[in-house]
Formats: C-alpha cells, sequence, structure tokens
C-alpha cells in the first residue's frame, strides 16, 4: 500500500485542496489507479489516465491526472514508487540522478569543454568535408563567379598585362597539369590588384585570378606556376566551400547549443567562429602547400622557386586580404617558406 | 491599497549550484546526443526556471513535449541550411529565403508566445496567448516598416505597441488579460535615455572649449584633440550600459503598472540602478569565469525580477481563476525564431 499527502488542481479552477493519494481500489485487492480524497469526497483515477512529472531538484512533483488537474506532492520517495509501478520516467530519473552528483557535473564540465573544442575544430571542418563531396559542382562555380564578380566591383581593377603574356602564363601552366596530372579544372584571370597588391587567389569552382603585381613581382614564370600550384590545391580540396559550410556549421552549432543556455551567450558566440576561421585556413594552407610541392616534384620544378616567391611576397606584404590569398596567416609563412627550401635539397630523379 | 486585497510577492526559491548541475548536464548530453537532447534540455531548464517562481506558496509548471520542440528545431535547422548553403552560390534563392523570413515574422513571433503560453501552467490552469495575426502584422511589419521610415523617431511607439500586444494578449484560464498605457510615457523614457547618451557628448564639447581658451596662444594640436575624443568614446561606452537598464526598468514598470488579469494587477520594485547592477556583474563574472558563472547568472537575473515582484490580488485568495478550454500548438514558431536569433522583445 502506498499513500501520500499532495494538493489537488482541479484543472477548472485555481484553488488548491489538501488531499491523500492512495494507490489502489476499495473493492478489488488488486489496486488498478489511483484513489485522491479529502473530507468532501474522492475521486478514483486509472494507471491509464496518470502521468508522473519528471523528478527536478529543489520542487514538489506534479502528477498530472489526464483531463482532471494535477497533484503536486513533496513526497517523493513516494511518487517515484508509482513512477515506477507505471513503468515511467526512467530515463527523467536517470538524468535527475546525474544532476544530483557533484562528480558528475565535473566530469561533465571536462567532457563539455572537450566535446566543444573537438567538436568546433575537427568535427565541424571533417562533416564539411563530407558534406562538400555530395554538393554539386554548380554550387561551387556560382560561389566563385558570385566572388569574382564581387571582388570585380569592390576591388580589382581590369589588368594591364598584355594579352600574350597571359595566354603564356596559361600555356605554361596548362603544360604543367598535363605533365604532372592531379590538376583541378581551372581557369587563369588576370586583373590588377587595388589594394591586394601583388597576390593569388583561388576561387570556389576553380578561378585563380593573379594580380598584375604578383605577375611582375616575379623573377622567373616557374615561381608563377608554383603559385599557381599551391592556388590549385585550394580549389582541389573545396577550400572555400569547406570553409564556408564550417563556419556556417559554428553558427548552428552556437545556435542550438550555447543558445540554449540563456541569452548572454549568444554575445559571445561570433567569437569561437572568428578565432577557428584562422585555424581553419592554417590547416588548409599546408593541404595546399603539399599539393603544391607534389606538382613541382613530379615535374622537375625547383621547389625552391616557390620558397623565392614567398620571401619577395612577404619582404612585400599587402594589407588587406581576400578569400584564399597567400597570406591568410602571416607568422606561420617563415615556416611554411622554410620546408620548401629544405625539400630543395632533398629533390631527386630530375 | 483597497479594503479586501493583499499584496502576494513571487518568490524564486532557485539556487546557482543547483542550477549549475543541471545546466552541465544539460550540455553535456546535448553534446553527447549531437543536440537533440538540446529540446529535453530547454523543458528541464524551463520547468527549473518555472518551477522554482512561486506566487502565494504555489509554483509555475512547464509543459512542453520535447518532441515538439525537437520537430521545430529540425525544420529551423533544414531552412537555416538551406540559407547558407545558397548564401554563396544562389544568392536570389537566400534573400528570397531571407524576405520569405520577414514576412512570416508575425506569424512566428504569435506562434512562440503561444506555445510559451500554452505550455506553461499555475495552480493547474494553462496561461495562453490570443493575439492575432493581423494585429502581428500591422505591428512588427507595418509599424516596423515605419519606424525604419522615420529613422527611429517612431521606436518608443512600436515598443509601445509590442508591449502592449504581447502583455494584452495573455491569459490565465479564462482571464483574459487587459493592458492599458499610453505611447507618451515611452516617449518619455526614451527622451531621458537620450540625455544619458548626449552627457558625454556635453562634457566633451565643453572640455574641448576649455582646452581651447586655456590655449588660446598656442594653438591646440591634433594629439589633444584625439585624445579628448578617445575620452569620449570611452564614456559613451560606460553610459550605453546605464541607459539600457534605465529602459528596461522603466519599460518594465509600465508593463507591470498597465497589465491586469481580471482583479489581479502587479506592483514591482525594480529599478534602472538594481538592473544595471546586476547586468554589468553579470556580465563581468561570466567573462572572467569564461562563460562558467552563465549558470548563476540566469539565476540572480531570475531571483532579482521576482523578488520586486508582486500580485495584488483579493484578500481571500487566489483561487477565483476558472479554466478555459485549451488547444495545443506546435513548438515550429518558438524554435524557428530561437535559430535565426530574433529578438521577440519579450523581458
Amino acid at each position: 500500500m502506498n499513500s501520500f499527502t499532495a494538493r489537488y488542481f482541479d484543472g477548472r479552477s485555481s484553488a488548491a485542496r489538501g488531499v491523500s493519494c492512495i494507490s489502489g481500489s476499495e473493492k478489488s485487492p488488486e489496486p488498478d489507479g489511483l484513489l485522491v480524497r479529502d473530507e468532501v469526497g474522492e475521486i478514483h483515477v486509472p494507471w491509464s489516465r496518470l502521468r508522473v512529472g519528471d523528478r527536478l531538484a529543489g520542487v514538489p512533483r506534479v502528477i498530472y491526472l489526464q483531463g482532471a488537474g494535477e497533484l503536486h506532492s513533496d513526497d517523493h520517495a513516494a511518487v517515484d514508487a508509482l513512477a515506477r509501478r507505471l513503468g515511467q520516467g526512467r530515463l527523467a530519473a536517470g538524468v535527475f540522478r546525474l544532476e544530483s552528483r557533484l562528480w558528475v557535473a565535473l566530469v561533465a564540465l571536462v567532457f563539455s569543454v572537450a566535446a566543444a573544442w573537438l567538436g568546433l575544430r575537427h568535427g565541424l571542418p571533417w562533416l564539411a568535408e563530407v558534406v562538400v563531396e555530395s554538393v554539386p559542382a554548380g554550387i561551387e562555380d556560382g560561389m566563385g563567379g558570385h566572388a569574382l564578380a564581387a571582388l570585380d566591383q569592390w576591388v580589382l581593377q581590369p589588368s594591364a598585362l598584355p594579352a600574350s603574356r597571359q595566354e603564356a602564363l596559361r600555356q605554361r601552366l596548362r603544360a604543367v597539369c598535363e605533365q604532372a596530372g592531379g590538376c583541378p579544372s581551372w581557369r587563369l584571370e588576370f586583373r590588377g590588384g587595388g589594394e591586394l597588391g601583388a597576390n593569388a587567389l583561388a576561387l570556389p569552382g576553380g578561378t585563380l585570378v593573379f594580380t598584375d603585381e604578383i605577375v611582375k613581382l616575379a623573377h622567373h614564370d616557374d615561381e608563377l606556376i608554383a603559385v599557381a600550384a599551391h592556388e590549385l590545391g585550394h580549389v582541389r580540396h573545396h577550400h572555400a566551400l569547406r570553409q564556408a559550410l564550417a563556419g556556417a556549421g559554428v553558427v548552428v552549432f552556437s545556435q542550438v547549443l550555447i543558445g540554449d543556455l540563456g541569452g548572454i551567450a549568444d554575445l559571445a558566440s561570433g567569437l569561437p567562429a572568428l578565432l577557428l576561421q584562422t585555424g581553419y585556413s592554417r590547416a588548409m594552407e599546408s593541404e595546399a602547400d603539399a599539393h603544391a610541392l607534389a606538382l613541382m616534384r613530379r615535374t622537375c620544378l625547383p621547389p625552391r622557386r616557390f620558397a623565392d616567391i614567398m620571401t619577395r611576397l612577404e619582404a612585400a606584404r599587402p594589407g588587406a586580404a581576400a578569400g584564399f590569398t597567400l597570406f591568410s596567416t602571416h607568422p606561420e609563412t617563415r615556416e611554411r617558406i622554410k620546408v620548401f627550401r629544405v625539400q630543395e635539397l632533398g629533390a631527386r630523379g630530375c | 491599497m483597497n479594503e479586501g486585497s493583499r499584496v502576494y510577492p513571487f518568490q524564486f526559491t532557485g539556487s546557482g549550484g543547483e542550477y549549475f548541475r543541471i545546466w552541465i548536464v544539460n550540455l553535456a548530453l546535448s553534446l553527447l546526443t549531437l543536440g537533440i537532447y538540446s529540446a529535453w534540455a530547454k523543458v528541464r531548464r524551463k520547468r527549473y526556471f518555472n518551477n522554482h517562481t512561486l506566487l502565494d506558496g504555489h509554483n509555475f509548471d512547464y509543459l512542453a513535449d520535447p518532441i515538439a520542440i525537437l520537430k521545430g528545431r529540425l525544420i529551423a535547422f533544414a531552412l537555416f541550411a538551406l540559407y547558407a548553403l545558397t548564401q554563396h552560390s544562389l544568392p536570389w534563392l537566400s534573400l528570397l529565403l531571407l524576405a520569405l523570413f520577414f514576412l512570416a515574422m508575425p506569424w512566428i513571433v504569435v506562434r512562440s508566445l503561444q506555445f510559451n503560453a500554452r505550455n506553461s501552467s499555475h495552480r493547474g490552469l494553462r496561461f495562453d496567448f490570443q493575439g492575432d495575426l493581423g494585429e502581428a502584422t500591422r505591428i512588427f511589419v507595418g509599424w516596423g516598416a515605419l519606424m525604419l521610415l522615420s529613422l527611429g523617431l517612431l521606436l518608443p511607439y512600436l515598443l509601445f505597441r509590442k508591449t502592449a500586444f504581447i502583455a494584452g494578449n495573455h491569459a490565465f484560464g479564462a482571464t483574459r488579460a487587459r493592458f492599458q498605457g499610453r505611447g507618451r510615457s515611452y516617449y518619455g523614457i526614451f527622451m531621458n535615455a537620450s540625455l544619458i547618451m548626449l552627457a558625454p557628448l556635453v562634457v566633451i564639447v565643453a572640455a574641448g572649449i576649455v582646452v581651447a581658451t586655456l590655449q588660446h596662444a598656442a594653438p591646440v594640436g591634433l594629439t589633444e584633440m584625439m585624445g579628448l575624443f578617445g575620452v569620449g568614446l570611452l564614456l559613451f561606452y560606460a553610459v550605453a550600459p546605464i541607459a539600457a537598464g534605465y529602459v528596461k526598468a522603466r519599460i518594465a514598470r509600465l508593463t507591470f503598472i498597465g497589465t491586469r488579469f481580471g482583479a489581479l494587477r502587479f506592483a514591482g520594485r525594480h529599478t534602472a540602478r538594481g538592473l544595471i547592477g546586476l547586468y554589468v556583474s553579470n556580465l563581468l563574472l561570466i567573462v572572467l569565469t569564461l562563460g562558467l558563472y552563465i549558470p548563476w547568472a540566469q539565476v540572480r537575473s531570475a531571483r532579482y525580477w521576482l523578488d520586486n515582484l508582486a500580485v495584488v490580488g483579493p484578500a481571500r485568495g487566489l483561487d477565483g481563476f476558472v479554466a478555459a478550454s485549451g488547444v495545443g500548438v506546435a513548438a515550429a514558431g518558438a524554435e524557428m525564431a530561437e535559430a535565426f536569433n530574433v529578438d521577440l522583445g519579450i523581458a
């Protein structure tokens, strides 16, 4: 026999009544419901119409009587017994046990920090990589066209290079790609750099943009081919789309998860996105460098060419940057140059 | 105070330490289930705050079905993903989505208010929100557009209409709230707030004149002027939270004074000073603890709002309310509003 006291609200008025609840019925020995009674009268609620509310720290339990109001009780043991009898709220009881232990809270804290960090740092980029595979090429082409139009409008100017020079560079790159294989489809464009100065961009969909300034800065055409090989690495690994997807993922992630933690956190949700972008692009730069190095080795281009132009670019470091420029991460540039210089010594078979 | 009426203070019984454990378990389980648990987490969070809110010794409750919230979140997530994807490739489609979203705003506002109200209860009776879509469209689209055209001059009036719409259309059981107020009072609040914001400008101009007259022999250098400008900017950032706290406290006061549920009215003691202190200290502690203070901040906010609020009602008690026949409402509105992070202007 299970009995407890409660406050009863009939669901039709806001009046509260003190009641005692007994699981069972007077007539049959096997209880088939809950008997709710006070000095005025009693009601019998069958098991099927009872729903026991989940337990939460520091507050009374609520038992919802379908269509017949609700009971509020502080007798957690009795209400837990009732819930067990009805087979309800097992999951919620587990959650409540987790919430009542301090060590669980500490474990949850450590886990949350680690999971959020790993998820944002590795999970989202990985997810973006998977999603990129199923994105139709048309979307990437559209992105690239859109980006180039915007750049042409705001930053870049028409190229002053003679058409013959442009065509010569295109032909050289075509020849290298044919010899090496593994180039994604590309289109090489030349523009006046404006604020970008000497720079090269890879747009999604395979459009490479060289500024007139970088072409003039090069002492050897192979230096430009090396830069193109690097930019083709960005194209091949869909870096722009991956970064856009990961960025959107960070926003959703923050909204769904952190948005739930309260409005104040929204203030900070822009920040991780910003911090992570630089981290993502750093990994992408080394991926593109690896692509450039592999391509140069296959075609017997000295890796030094890339290091040479990078060193010169570093000296004439441009201010603003857009898209995948050669200088997404300034402090790492010297490290990257060193890799190409070291490789120079090891290159064989040419 | 009338004869036969009594003050029933609200009470908040939650504690930061207790809520921290719920908060961190919510967070960990949400991460572990890739966000799916967040719907259950929301219900637990809302229930914690509602259940710990007592009026006349009885608590409030939150009854939403997590599945309804999850469905709403999935819809919002899908729409957002579509928007994010098309933003870079098919800008016209993403603009169309954005336009549709703004057109649907009134509907989303009404639905989320409805979802929240219908899933909140007290003494076994549910709340409801009965604002109609036409009125919401007039306010959020019509007056919203006019406010932009007026370069913000209509902002106080828009806020007044929003408050009246939200406060006046709630119901407890069969008792519909009534809201009384005037747009004029909102203009008074914003006038004072503008004066607060203008104070640094006055100080700077005055200082500039003083410096100029003192140094009339030698011309004022650019560095002095820049320094003055920097001080002005700092002062501006210092007074911004003061103005914001002032506006929030005053609007809350007008909302509480103007709203009645039958014979019940509200009495609030929220002050601009109290709110500013609360916000600034919460923000500082959250930043200093790298976010760990959030649960305590939320509990402190709830306690401040509720401990300074009371209901004035009949001396014989608050049990004279009766039920209305209620219906459920899907969660999509509320969840879409949340995913797109739209401020609904609800305190």
